[in-house]
This record gives structure tokens, C-alpha cells and sequence, in this order.
């Protein structure tokens, strides 16, 4: 059953369709050049999109594979996505699932040594990974398609009898002991770290990994972890590129098929979110040149019911690059801040709003003012007509790209699914953006923006931007009413001065 | 019936299906000559040219570069930047978009250029000159509407909507869907042939913040800019494609314009559409757009020749951060025929965990966090090879160099690992085949310094024939106790002594 996009979006893959298409007015016989007022009028022709459904099987243990052929290579992309992750085993120590990821790729498995594996590997000129997330975890390789059997091998090998050197995990632990140093190197980094930690807090959605972290683990942890993390129940096989569907079918049942599921219940709920952060600004001095400011609050969870007012009052607000308030009005008007972006991002079991800008340490007060009558004229007035038209048409014309190779398509379905949105999701989507009235913007604006002082600020900058801070809080007090200004020190991670009551 | 339209395209596609019998690594030949089939080219009047990869398994969207051979090696003694800033001219607009009174701006331009003339020349602002800048800046303002270039993309779906200036080539790329192609030749025709130089002042001050975030703020920026500056004595590839902050602070609209007038010259650019497109379609479309442009003389360039590098130097940069290192050596560029040698060497040396910088340096003496190579800075001679590494604390810069020139002295590789490495460089260039961007770059890359794209695929052939003995050569030759620059940025504890 072939699946179809409404509206301006359909998309063929035929190029004998798209030669005879006569209603694609991209194609113009005639050789006049259009002026420029011809072409800035005319409204781009409606897409022709019609995507391809993949084929789709069951393995015995439940595995879903979803195959989407692409005969232009002679490659083969293969993804083992498994519903496992951090957010499902909140017990498991904070360096543990990292560290697993590097071991089993680089520690060899089954019959092979590390060495041994890896020569396999780059004599097949194949490249391996193995990564566990939040929600998710994987494993995935790519190669020639002439070697498919030896990397279903290969992979089967990696997932299931892991070796877990623990040579490779002593080198994991220093690579990310150096890491770790480099850390305060990078004021962006200084900041977004001391964000997170300060907004979700250091129990569990906002801890730093630190160097302490990387004693608590060794390989019998990490053994004792794999029967928890490596499981086929809700699990996907991904695959894509140059394939034959019937030889794909018994190798997929052949290396993973009797991979048999640990009777166990799988009780996905996310960790309770116990921190409540405080709206402050933070100072974090270093030698740095420039100021990084990030400034933010939680955001809604996943697919809340106003998400397409959300995707628009980003592009109007933030991610609509040069055309987008924040850069039109902060970089190129007042030439206050080199880069400047900020979002509302949905996300399980919380998203996070912010708005992000590095520029010199006397202009964070300038910066930020600018910013909060951005926000607040959204909030009070809604977008201007140009600007609602502007982003519907960008999001709109540029939806195309979410499935223009087979490898996106795939990796979009199978994507969707584990995030459960509705089967019907991407179809419904340009109409529901060109749906979008103006006053639901402002809405989403007031309701997720919020005001200046619910906001957490965290300024990472030279040690002169203490004072001017200082300044312009007291100077906008009735912004800034409740809020406390601290002081931060970064190393590993941010540690806050004690206040001091005077 | 959409899988068997599919099964045809593969058939038409891929002309040279792979027998079972034939070994593995022979297949790469067969690979590399889809380019062959699948490039079209075509050379208008005036000496442009396009080059199309249609790619019909896409969806309908493409990705089109204008690729101009000009960068910060053919910029005048004190004129350092003025490419890089031409580039940034390209997306103020045109006469028709992001103003809404080209002839009135015209007129308040000239004015504030000979405002602008004056404090060049006198190094001064007079009071009266001032307060005339002020007048004309606030007339200018409100005739301004910059982000409606990127805006007229944007509404249109495009994404990636970028540029770059390297030492000797300049490329403007943008991702569009297919019913924008028309657009897209004619805005690239527009603002690359007929750019306004419309906030140049501004845009001045936005490059020396740039030059501050990337050159100076950064310690890896501050070491490559020392680096160049050591490596090559006179040649101009030692100067900073953003330019020395002096030479920023002089530059002028009027010989920015100039400058353009002399580089952007249809025959010394090249244009590449890789997407869902219809050959002949695009080559109508170039005609009616790039093809009214007219022909000019091709720059005439003269460049210093760079002597031999004679004798190694020690670089220590001081910057308060943890320190990175690199190591620098001249090679010839392709196409001398000791150049694919060379890549497939470094291919030997640290292209996989078991090669012997990343097996010794990385994992056993633990002596780098991560060692990469790459070359550079431009693409023609003189060249350069660039050893990156970032140290691992404690930082010995001295006995990481030992050690690197340890595993250099011993290096002795099997014929069992140069088939490794030919496989791993035949994986590179064909998943570089499913990247429109990267489809683009190099067809562009190999046409402008090479004189035809099909080197993307002699280039190939050549790696793919090198021996065992071509690489002990090259490592001889270019590398075993050759002259070299060694650089340090980081605390003055973690310098070469």
C-alpha cells in the first residue's frame, strides 16, 4: 500500500514521470530569463512526492526489520536499534554505558581478540559502532553489499559475545580522564554543562561525568550490565542500500532471528524529575575572550498538541538562520553577538527551552535586554504577517528533505515508531503548519518563553563581566526581581560559591 | 510496480554489473567508473562550466555550488581578507533584492566610499566627515534589507545556505528542492555577477570579530596561523585567508569590487548541481542565466616560488589552555606522481586503530588522546602534510615527538595492510558518492586544479596502484629525518624547551 502525502508535498520516484510531468512548472521550455520581479513572485510549483514503503518482517523474538532498497551503491547500512538506555535503568552507574559502547566495539568478541577483531573489520573495509543513549542503544555497520554475510556475522559476534577487554576499558577510562581536563577549555562547553546541571540536576538528568565516575566501573560491572541492555523486545533492524530482499530475510533470521529475549518485563517509564532549579544567574569566570550566555527554562514533552505553532515560532524566533528574530535583530542590526540562536525543544520527559549567544563580556547586558523585547514582542503582538508566511513556507518547501535519500526514509519510520508518534504524523504535517493562526504563536510564545525572572542564566566570561553583571541586575531589578546573582567555579564540572548573607 | 521501476533504473544505472567470480578488490575500478556515466558536462561561450550528477533514487531536492578559483593566495601585499570578504558581500544581494532603492543607495554608497577614501589615505576622520558617515549611514538604513537574500532561499525551502573562502578557492553551496532550480541559477547569476558592496563598513567589524573568534580566541586558530607563517618563507599560502587585523581595518568597497571584477570571470569558475535533476534542463538553464555573462580575461597570476624547505624549526605558542601539537612537512601535490605514495602512506600510518601511530602513540604509550593528518593549505604546490595531535596529560611535546619519530624510523608495512588500506580508501570515495555535497565538492576540486574532473577517478586509479615500494620511497623522500615545523599551543609548561 503505497503511503501518500497530502497537500503540496508528493514524490516520485520515476524519472520518466518526472519528464512528462506538465503540471512541474520547474521545468520551462521557454528561454526568456525572468526578471527579477517575475522570479521573487512566483511561488515555487507543488512537489510531487510519493515515498516507497519499505518492506517489512517479523523475526522470531519480535525483532521488526524495515528494508528500503537503494540499488545507486554497491553498499550495505545496517542500524540494531533496541529500546535499552539510561532512562530505563537510572541505577546504572554514570560511566558505565559509555565505557560499554567503546569496549564492545574496540575489545573484541566471540572467537577474536580485540586486535584480532579489528583486522576483520578494516579488511573489510567496514566501519562498526556501538552506542547506548538515553532511550535507545545500537549497534550499527556499513560495508560493501558483497560482504553482507561476514558483517551480520561480525555484528552478531559484537552484540552477543562481547569480549570487554579490559585493556580497552583502561584506555576508554584516560582517553575520557583527558577529556574531562579539556573540559573548561571550551567556554561554550563550560556553559551548556553548568546549564544542564543547574536546570535538571545532579540526581540523575543533569549529572556531569567526572573523573570519580571513572573508577566505579571495571568489566565485571559492565558484564554484569549486557543481559539488561542488549535485548531484542521492541528492537528494530534498519537496513538500507544495495540488497536482495530474499537473501536479506535469511540472514536477518539467521543472526539475529534466535537471539532469544530474557523472559523479563520491560517497564519503560522515565525516572520522576525531582529537581526543582531555582531561576538564577550564574557567573562562571575563565580566560576567556568572549561571553557565552545560555539562558532557559524546561520545555514541554514530546509531541505536545500546539508542536506545529512550536516548529513556527522557532523558525520566526531562533532557527529560521539570518531571517530569524534573534539574528536578525541582535548580529545584523546591532552587531551584538557574533552567533545567537534559542528554541523551544519538546522532548521526553521534559524539554528544554533556551536561548544561546556568545558576545563580548561588556555587551552581555545589551545582548540580553534585546533578547527579553524579542520575546516579549512576540509574546504581546504574535509574528507579523510576513514573518507567519515566511516560516510556513520554509517549513513547508523544506519538508521534502526529512526523506529525500532511502537511508532518511527508513530511519525516519522506524524513528517515529519508537518515539510513538501517530502513523499519520508526517502526512498531516505541512497541513497543520499552514493551519496555524497567528495567535497560537503568540501563545506558545507567553507559554513557554515565560518572563525573564523564571528564567536560569548562566554567563561564562572573562572576570571583568562580573562587575558589569552586577550592574545590569541591579540596573533592571524589576526584570530581574527574585532573581540571585552567584558566582561559579568549573573544572570538572560547575560547583557553586556559597552565598554569603551580609 | 514501484519496486520493478526501481529493478529498471538499477539497470540503466549500474551498466556494469559484477561478476560473482571476480576477486573483491577488483570490483573498485567498476565502482569509481559510475562517475564516467553518470557526470555531464558542459562548457558555455563564455568559458563557465557546468558539471550535472543527476542522482534520480533522491528525492526532489539538489545541491548546487558555484566554485570560483580565487582565494586568500592571490590577494595584493596589504590587501589580506579581501577575498573572504567578497564572500561576505555575496549575501548582502543585489540591486533587486535587500534594498528597496538600488539608485538612491548607489549614490549614498559613492559618497560614504569617499568618506571612507579619505580616512584610508589620512588615517584620520574629520569632525564634518563624521557627522556626514552618520547622515549617510541612517539614509542607507532605511534603504537596507539584508536577510532578504537568505530569506528569498529560505522561503523556498533551501537549507546549507553557505560559503567558504580557502586560500585558493572560494564556493557558494546552498541545498534547494527541485522546483526552486530556475531560481537558484538565476539568484547565483545575480548576486555572484552583479554583488552589491551594501554594509561593507558593518560587515568589516563582523570579520575582525570573526578573525578574534577564530584566529585569536582559539588556540588551535593561533598555531595554524603561526604554523603557515613558518612553513612557507615567501610563498602566499603563509598569509590567513581572514587577514591580518591591520590590513581588515583598510580595506576599501571600491577595490573589494575590483577585486571581483578581476576573479569572478565565467571562465575561472565552475558550477556543480548533484541531485534529482534533469540533465538537459539544467544545462538549458545555465545558458539562459550564466550563459549572458560576459566572457572576460582570465586573471593573470604570479606567485613567489616557495624555495625547498632547508632546515626545521620549533614553534611555541602561548595560549591558557590544555596544549595541542602538530608537525608539519612539505610534500608535492597531485598530481606529482609521489602524491598518491603519500596518501596511501598516511593511510598505512594512522588510517585504523592497528596502524602503528594509532597502535603505539594512542594505545600503548598513551603519549596522544588522538593523532590525525591532513594536507594543506591549498590545493596546488607548495604543500604541506599537517600532523595534528593532541597530547595526553602529562604533556611531554619532546618525547611525544621522539616517539612519533620512533614509529616513523620503523615503519615497515605488509602487503596484507596495503590492501587494507586500498580497500579502506575505496569504502571513503564510494560512501563519498552518496553525499551530494561531497559529490559536488569533488568534481569541482578536481576541474579547477586539475583542468578536468575525471581526475576525481585517475586520482583513484593512482592510489589504488601504488606499492609497497612507492611508500618506502615517499617515506624516505618526505618524511624520515626531513625538515620539519613543530608547533606547541598551550601554558608555557607544556612548550618544547
Amino acid at each position: 500500500m503505497k503511503k501518500n502525502l497530502s497537500i503540496a508535498v508528493f514524490f516520485i520516484f520515476s524519472i520518466f514521470l518526472l519528464i512528462t510531468c506538465t503540471s512541474c512548472s520547474a521545468f520551462i521550455a521557454d528561454d526568456t530569463k525572468l526578471s527579477a520581479a517575475q522570479m521573487l513572485s512566483k511561488q515555487p510549483a507543488p512537489l510531487e512526492v510519493e515515498l516507497p514503503n519499505p518492506s517489512r518482517w517479523t523475526l522470531d523474538n519480535g525483532i521488526q526489520v524495515v528494508f528500503l532498497e537503494d540499488k545507486e551503491l554497491p553498499l550495505i547500512d545496517v542500524s540494531l536499534i533496541m529500546r535499552s538506555g539510561r532512562y530505563w535503568q537510572p541505577d546504572v552507574r554514570p560511566a558505565a554505558l559509555p565505557a560499554l559502547g567503546y569496549v564492545m566495539r574496540t575489545g573484541g568478541a566471540g572467537e577474536y581478540s580485540s586486535d584480532e577483531l579489528e583486522r576483520k573489520i578494516t579488511e573489510l573495509g567496514a566501519s562498526f559502532s556501538v552506542n547506548f543513549g538515553n532511550e535507545q542503544s545500537s549497534i550499527s555497520f556499513s560495508g560493501l553489499s558483497a560482504d553482507i554475510s561476514d558483517l551480520f556475522k561480525l555484528s552478531r559476534m559484537m552484540l552477543l559475545e562481547p569480549r570487554l577487554d579490559k585493556d580497552k576499558l583502561a584506555l576508554w577510562k584516560a582517553q575520557n580522564l583527558e577529556n574531562i581536563r579539556r573540559r573548561k577549555d571550551n567556554p561554550f562547553t563550560v556553559a551548556s554543562t553548568s546549564f544542564r546541571q543547574l536546570l535538571l540536576g545532579e540526581e540523575f538528568y543533569g549529572t556531569v561525568l567526572e573523573s570519580r565516575h571513572l573508577t566505579e566501573i571495571d568489566v565485571d560491572y559492565l558484564q554484569s550490565l549486557l543481559g539488561k541492555h542488549i535485548r531484542p523486545e521492541g528492537a528494530y533492524l534498519v537496513v538500507t542500500g544495495s540488497a536482495e530482499e530474499e537473501s536479506l530475510r535469511r540472514l536477518t533470521e539467521q543472526y539475529f532471528g534466535n537471539w532469544a529475549p530474557e523472559p523479563q518485563t520491560i517497564a519503560l517509564s522515565y525516572p520522576p524529575m525531582r529537581h526543582q532549579h531555582k531561576p538564577s544567574i550564574v557567573f562562571v569566570p575563565g580566560d576567556y575572550a568572549q561571553a557565552s550566555v545560555i539562558a532557559g527554562t524546561l520545555g514541554p514533552q514530546r509531541l505536545p498538541p500546539d508542536y506545529a505553532a512550536i516548529d513556527l515560532l522557532n523558525e520566526i524566533v531562533g532557527t529560521g538562520g539570518f531571517s530569524s528574530r534573534l539574528m536578525r535583530r541582535v548580529r545584523e542590526e546591532l552587531g551584538l553577538a557574533y552567533w545567537i540562536g534559542g528554541s523551544v525543544s519538546a522532548d521526553n520527559p521534559f524539554g528544554i527551552t533556551n536561548v544561546a549567544l556568545q558576545t563580548s563580556g561588556q555587551q552581555v547586558g545589551d545582548a540580553l535586554k534585546e533578547v527579553f523585547m524579542i520575546i516579549r514582542d512576540i509574546q504581546q503582538n504574535g509574528p507579523s504577517k510576513e514573518e507567519m508566511s515566511l516560516a510556513q513556507s520554509s517549513l513547508s518547501q523544506s519538508f521534502v528533505f526529512r526523506f529525500d535519500s532511502p537511508a532518511k526514509i527508513a530511519h525516519r519510520i522506524v524513528n517515529l515508531e519508537l518515539k510513538d508518534y501517530p502513523p499519520d504524523f508526517d502526512e498531516d504535517y505541512v497541513g497543520n503548519i499552514l493551519d496555524v493562526e497567528q495567535s497560537q504563536i503568540k501563545e506558545a510564545a507567553q507559554k513557554y518563553f515565560i518572563t525573564p525572572n523564571q528564567l536560569l542564566y548562566v554567563v561564562v566570561g572573562p572576570e571583568k563581566t562580573w562587575e558589569l553583571l552586577e550592574q545590569f541586575v541591579a540596573d533592571n531589578s524589576e526584570i530581574f526581581s527574585g532573581i540571585e546573582l552567584q558566582r561559579g567555579v568549573f573544572n570538572e564540572k560547575l560547583s557553586l560559591a556559597p552565598i554569603i548573607d551580609e | 510496480m514501484l519496486k520493478k521501476l526501481l529493478l529498471l533504473f538499477s539497470f540503466l544505472l549500474l551498466l556494469t554489473e559484477t561478476s560473482q567470480s571476480e576477486s573483491k578488490f577488483d570490483q573498485s575500478n567498476h565502482d569509481l567508473r559510475l562517475l564516467f556515466k553518470n557526470v555531464h558536462q558542459h562548457v558555455l561561450g563564455n568559458g563557465l562550466t557546468i558539471l550535472v550528477y543527476p542522482r534520480p533514487n533522491l528525492g526532489p531536492v539538489f545541491s548546487g555550488t558555484v566554485n570560483v578559483r580565487v582565494g586568500g593566495v592571490d590577494e595584493p601585499i596589504g590587501k589580506s581578507g579581501i577575498a573572504h570578504m567578497l564572500e561576505h558581500m555575496a549575501f548582502m544581494g543585489t540591486p533587486e533584492i535587500g534594498t528597496s532603492d538600488y539608485v538612491a543607495e548607489k549614490e549614498l554608497l559613492r559618497s560614504l566610499e569617499e568618506i571612507a577614501k579619505e580616512q584610508q589615505q589620512t588615517g584620520l576622520l574629520t569632525k564634518e566627515s563624521a557627522e556626514k558617515w552618520s547622515m549617510l549611514m541612517k539614509k542607507l538604513e532605511v534603504l537596507w534589507d539584508v536577510p532578504s537574500l537568505s530569506m528569498e532561499v529560505e522561503k523556498r525551502g533551501g537549507s546549507g545556505l553557505n560559503a567558504s573562502t580557502d586560500k585558493d578557492l572560494t564556493r557558494y553551496f546552498v541545498n534547494l528542492p527541485i522546483n526552486s532550480l530556475e531560481f537558484w541559477f538565476w539568484l547565483e547569476s545575480e548576486r555572484l555577477f552583479n554583488p552589491v558592496m551594501r554594509k561593507f563598513y558593518s560587515e568589516r567589524d563582523v570579520v575582525l570579530e570573526e578573525r578574534k573568534m577564530r584566529s585569536e580566541d582559539s588556540p588551535t586558530g593561533r598555531l595554524w596561523e603561526r604554523l603557515m607563517l613558518e612553513t612557507f618563507d615567501i610563498h602566499p599560502y603563509r598569509h590567513p585567508v581572514i587577514g591580518y587585523e591591520a590590513d581588515i581595518r583598510q580595506l576599501l568597497a571600491e577595490e573589494t569590487r575590483k577585486f571581483h571584477l578581476q576573479y569572478y570571470v565565467p571562465s575561472n569558475m565552475v558550477v556543480t548541481v548533484v541531485g534529482n535533476v534533469d540533465v538537459q534542463q539544467v544545462f538549458r538553464l545555465a545558458e539562459k542565466y550564466f550563459g549572458a555573462i560576459e566572457s572576460s580575461a582570465a586573471p593573470v597570476r604570479k606567485y613567489a616560488v616557495e624555495p625547498e624547505m632547508r632546515t626545521s624549526k620549533t614553534v611555541n605558542v602561548d595560549f591558557d589552555a590544555e596544549p595541542s601539537m602538530a608537525i608539519v612537512y612539505r610534500i608535492p601535490a597531485y598530481p606529482h606522481p609521489d602524491s598518491a605514495a603519500i596518501e596511501v602512506l598516511l593511510e598505512l600510518l594512522l588510517g585504523n586503530r592497528l596502524t602503528p601511530l594509532q597502535k603505539i602513540l594512542v594505545e600503548q604509550l598513551q603519549q596522544a588522546q588522538s593523532v590525525g593528518t591532513f594536507d594543506g593549505p591549498g590545493a596546488m604546490n607548495p604543500m604541506a602534510q599537517v600532523f595534528w595531535i593532541t597530547p595526553r596529560s602529562p604533556y611531554k611535546p619532546k618525547e611525544v615527538l621522539s616517539s612519533f619519530d620512533g614509529i616513523l624510523k620503523q615503519a615497515r608495512f605488509s602487503e596484507n595492510e596495503l590492501q587494507v588500506a586500498k580497500r579502506s580508501i575505496q569504502l571513503g570515495y564510494l560512501s563519498g558518492l552518496s553525499s551530494n555535497y561531497a559529490i559536488g565538492l569533488a568534481l569541482a576540486k578536481s576541474q579547477i586544479f586539475n583542468g578536468d574532473w575525471r581526475h576525481v577517478v585517475y586520482h583513484y586509479d593512482a592510489l589504488q596502484a601504488v606499492t609497497l615500494e612507492d611508500v618506502d620511497r615517499v617515506l624516505d623522500i618526505y618524511f624520515k629525518n626531513k625538515p620539519r615545523i613543530v608547533g606547541v599551543v598551550g601554558r608555557e609548561e607544556t612548550h618544547i624547551q
